[in-house]
């Protein structure tokens, strides 16, 4: 490519991008790639009359992932059911304990946090949530969430990426944004979109020298004053890129690919949590509480993001679970309702949706090791300013069982369809390849 | 797919890819005493390191064994206040004891003088994911590593029948803490699903069991080591993907094993890690065939893979491991082992520490290794190896000014460099590129470097280092 063709042009993002240092990285081994991606962004970028609706003024939905297959029992428990606390002589909640909400229901002891959003008006469970012929594997079963495919089919790509591929031509790519060291299949699409940090400090070019090309082009890299640099208005201004050049992306495009998106959502990512330090004394100092914490960073710097994916590990509690599991729910419920202070405090409450899901339930009867092994259905939390608080969906019968699991009566992809359709204001039959009932949660 | 290359066209080209993929990469005078071997020398070499079984090595000073018996019988005589206390050393001298190990097995991927031992550890480590989050003591981790290390490229079942009996898969997988009369399910389900068979290939009941099965398998707390315990296992029959039996653990092992499910399942693992991410039908006919014939032993398999003509036309499409990144920069750039509190962080900026992997299914690898920052971050480590924008041998916090102004640490590329190279700008960007690439640059990255390095000193040992930063900082330099 030439970089000459631009001159004369007024300075804008995608010719400034051509011009850093890791731009010129990029085009260096494969400048063909690249010329056919800017190509495409020109012709895309003036072909699209829409401009996509951002997180800057639109709705957020923020994805919350309880790796490992939460104990769905222990964590709304049926505190009126005998049969709880004869499937869990161990470590069944004594009713004392529990936060009760209502119908016989109440929350784990340690989710403090979570009871003051319900008694704020900002949390709404549903209870019961799963699928059809539930399948027992870590893997698979979160491969069906993350894709909200049906239990026998394979589908290849993330609902959250279908979202991008219908819904978000011509956005930012940081459109999503995944906290975490590596990418969420639920984003994964048939044009890739999305960015993954752990830690916004280090998403960066941090080459650092004096006086040579280099240098100069790094400073050009950095240079954050130019806030045309940054997209124009509604930061919907960057063309989509052309699915002809990246589809059945070789390692190599792969690769080439990653490297435009970083060098396009980097200055923006660090300029925007330039503005807000983290406010440590609110959150617990837990990963999830820090990537919460990023979350609302991001927000309120009013980056372009609609979908925000965190993620908190470790309940997989086949073994002594009753400490770890309180420890778990502690942070969850700790740093939920940080976050929820964070952004009224921000006047951002409104516009944001907090979704928590888990692979699976655990089996109603524990374990000889003081644990549970892997169940079914389980419960899912709504948090936000946008809920209507309370309860939804059918308590699953602890008689009622299928080999010893409770069932599911609200399928998960009904919230999806709810998210989608009133979080992100779209028509979720497209993305979800069914029509699936809204939840009135939202 | 597994037609063996005809010798005739075997050339350093190839010896370099056989020494990226079946081990860390090389020096091209590394890889030229490779290709003076011939291929299939050059493969025996390579095999003849990774096969015999290692006589069991004493533990390291950081990985010794504890009386766990007598440490509970002391912690009973104290107060809350002092348990409390002695719980929080325990976890600073694992935590001190867990990051020597990491650094220690990281320096021996490097400097190991039998590569192919070690990447096929490596790549046991990610099959058998084991995470130190949740196993503490060092003993076990060092334990099973070398166990990989000692089965590397032996039988398939001897090597997963040794995890059932390997003291932190027990704590991983709660083997250990599984009983008689109410099996815990976890290593039962992950053996079929993960280690063996794959999902979908056993039902429900098979693992519940096997789970019976695995029950007995316990840890020794006076030594550490595994034992047997047979009150706690369930000797009773059991029937296991349609066998019936009085089966142990080990027997059901042998069961899974003889599945053709488990060729299948081993063989596309083995492809992803040592040829491609996504390897075709034909491939993975090819390769389970193999694994078949060859009794699932690794070795012979592995000769048949390395000799094939298919397996060099997978050049230059795989995308490298963080590990695999980071060692091969240590090695191309020869500069000094990092300290392992450094190279820890760093790892954990790439997205994979040794020890501590995503979950049991282990890391997914390809281009899930790759994300905007992972890419980012690649590129930054790369800079700081040569002193650009930070320094790997510094005291890190706190000193950043005096970091600075300290002395480069010194690269062995750049100092063996021939006077020759240095005369004009394609001999010092070849020079870089054979160290990097394995193979001359050129059209328009050619001109392009060269372009960068115009009007500039080509003496210059920073200019030296900008070029290299600016070559490492490519796609390219991520695929092997």
């Amino acid at each position: 490519m030439t970089p000459h063709r631009f001159h004369g042009q007024p300075t804008t993002r995608r010719r400034f991008l051509r011009q850093t240092l890791l731009g010129a990285a990029v085009t260096l081994t494969i400048p063909v790639f690249l010329q056919k991606t800017f190509a495409a962004m020109e012709s895309d970028a003036a072909a699209s009359p829409i401009q996509t609706p951002t997180g800057r003024d639109g709705r957020i939905l923020v994805v919350l992932q309880m790796a490992g297959g939460n104990d769905g029992l222990n964590t709304v428990i049926p505190y009126e059911d005998h049969l709880y606390y004869r499937a869990r002589p161990s470590i069944g909640i004594p009713q004392a304990d529990v936060l009760s909400l209502a119908e016989g229901l109440g929350l784990h002891p340690a989710l403090k946090g979570l009871r003051g959003l319900y008694d704020d008006g900002a949390l709404g469970v549903i209870r019961g949530v799963g699928y059809p012929n539930p399948n027992r594997s870590h893997f698979r079963s979160m491969e069906i969430w993350q894709t909200a495919s049906d239990a026998a089919a394979v589908e290849k790509h993330g609902w959250l990426g279908r979202y991008f591929d219908h819904a978000c031509a011509g956005a930012d790519p940081a459109v999503g944004v995944a906290i975490a060291d590596a990418a969420p299949q639920a984003f994964s699409a048939e044009e890739p979109r999305g960015i993954t940090f752990n830690d916004p400090k280090q998403y960066r070019w941090a080459a650092q020298g004096r006086d040579d090309d280099a240098d100069a082009l790094y400073a050009q890299f950095n240079e954050t004053e130019d806030a045309d640099t940054f997209g124009g208005e509604g930061g919907g201004s960057i063309g989509a890129l052309g699915e002809r050049v990246i589809s059945g992306l070789s390692a190599r495009d792969f690769l080439q690919r990653t490297a435009v998106d970083a060098s396009r959502t980097s200055a923006e990512v660090l300029a925007v949590t330039r503005k807000s330090e983290p406010i440590t004394a609110l959150y617990p100092r837990s990963a999830l509480g820090t990537s919460l914490n990023t979350v609302a960073r991001m927000i309120a710097g009013g980056m372009s993001t609609r979908v925000y994916y965190v993620s908190q590990g470790g309940y997989d509690t086949h073994r002594n679970q009753t400490g770890s599991h309180a420890k778990l729910l502690r942070d969850l419920g700790d740093s939920l309702q940080a976050f929820v202070r964070d952004l009224k405090a921000q006047g951002n409450l409104e516009r944001v949706t907090v979704m928590t899901f888990s692979e699976f339930g655990r089996r109603v009867e524990e374990n000889g090791s003081l644990g549970t092994d892997h169940g079914a259905a389980g419960p899912m939390f709504f948090i936000g300013g946008g809920v209507k608080p309370g309860l939804y969906g059918k308590q699953p019968s602890l008689t009622d069982l299928y080999q010893g699991d409770i069932k599911f009566n609200v399928d998960f992809r009904s919230l999806y369809a709810t998210a989608l359709e009133k979080c992100l204001g779209v028509e979720s039959q497209p993305i979800l390849g069914h029509h699936f009932p809204l939840i009135p949660v939202i | 797919m597994l037609a063996p290359l005809d010798p005739k066209l075997w050339s350093p080209v190839h010896a370099a890819h056989l020494l990226n993929r079946a081990g860390f990469g090389g020096t091209p005078e590394e890889i030229e005493a490779l290709h003076s071997l011939g291929a299939e020398r050059a493969v025996e070499s390579l095999l003849a390191g990774a096969q015999p079984e290692l006589p069991p090595e004493d533990p390291p000073s950081y990985a010794q064994p504890r009386d766990m018996q007598q440490e509970r019988r002391e912690r009973e005589q104290l107060t809350e206040e002092e348990r409390a206390m002695r719980r929080r050393e325990a976890q600073k001298r694992d935590n001190r004891e867990y990051l020597q190990f990491a650094g220690e097995w990281l320096r021996q991927l490097r400097e190991s003088q039998t590569p192919l031992r070690e990447k096929l550890a490596l790549f046991w480590h990610g099959h058998f994911a084991t995470s130190q989050t949740k196993v503490r003591p060092v003993f076990y981790l060092w334990t099973q590593k070398e166990t990989f290390r000692r089965h590397a490229a032996g039988d398939i079942s001897a090597m997963v029948k040794a995890m059932l009996c390997d003291p932190a898969m027990l704590v991983w997988l709660d083997g250990s803490s599984s009983r008689k009369n109410k099996p815990n399910e976890n290593f039962a389900r992950e053996v079929m699903e993960l280690f063996t068979l794959g999902e979908g290939n056993y039902t429900e009941q098979d693992v519940g069991e096997a789970a019976r099965a695995f029950t007995g398998y316990r840890i020794n707390p006076a030594s550490q080591q595994f034992r047997f315990v047979p009150r706690q296992h369930d000797d009773g029959e059991k029937v296991i993907l349609g066998k019936r039996g009085y089966w142990n653990g080990e027997e059901v092992i042998d069961i899974l094993c003889a599945q053709p499910a488990c060729a299948q399942f081993m063989a596309q693992k083995f492809l992803r890690y040592f040829v491609c991410d996504e390897p075709s039908p034909a491939w993975q006919k090819a390769v389970a065939n193999a694994l078949k014939e060859e009794k699932m032993i690794v070795a012979p398999m592995l000769r048949r893979l390395f000799l094939s003509a298919a397996f060099y036309e997978e050049r230059h499409q795989q995308i490298k491991s963080p590990v695999e990144w980071l060692v091969q920069c240590l090695k191309v750039l020869d500069v000094p082992q990092p300290p392992f509190h450094r190279t820890q962080p760093v790892l954990r900026q790439l997205g994979q520490i040794l020890y501590r992997p995503p979950n049991v299914k282990g890391w997914e690898g390809g281009k899930n290794w790759i994300t905007t920052s992972t890419l980012l971050a690649r590129y930054n480590i790369a800079g700081q190896l040569l002193g650009i924008g930070g320094n790997l041998w510094g005291k890190g916090k706190g000193k950043r000014k005096k970091q600075r102004e300290q002395k480069q640490v010194s690269s062995g590329l750049l100092t063996r460099m021939p006077e020759t190279t240095r005369s004009s700008e394609i001999g010092l960007v070849q020079y870089f590129a054979a160290a990097l690439f394995q193979e001359p640059c050129s059209g328009e990255a050619l001109a392009a470097y060269c372009d960068f390095l115009k009007g500039k000193s080509l003496q210059s040992s920073a200019v030296q280092r900008q070029l290299l930063h600016l070559m490492m900082s490519t796609p390219e330099f991520q695929l092997i």
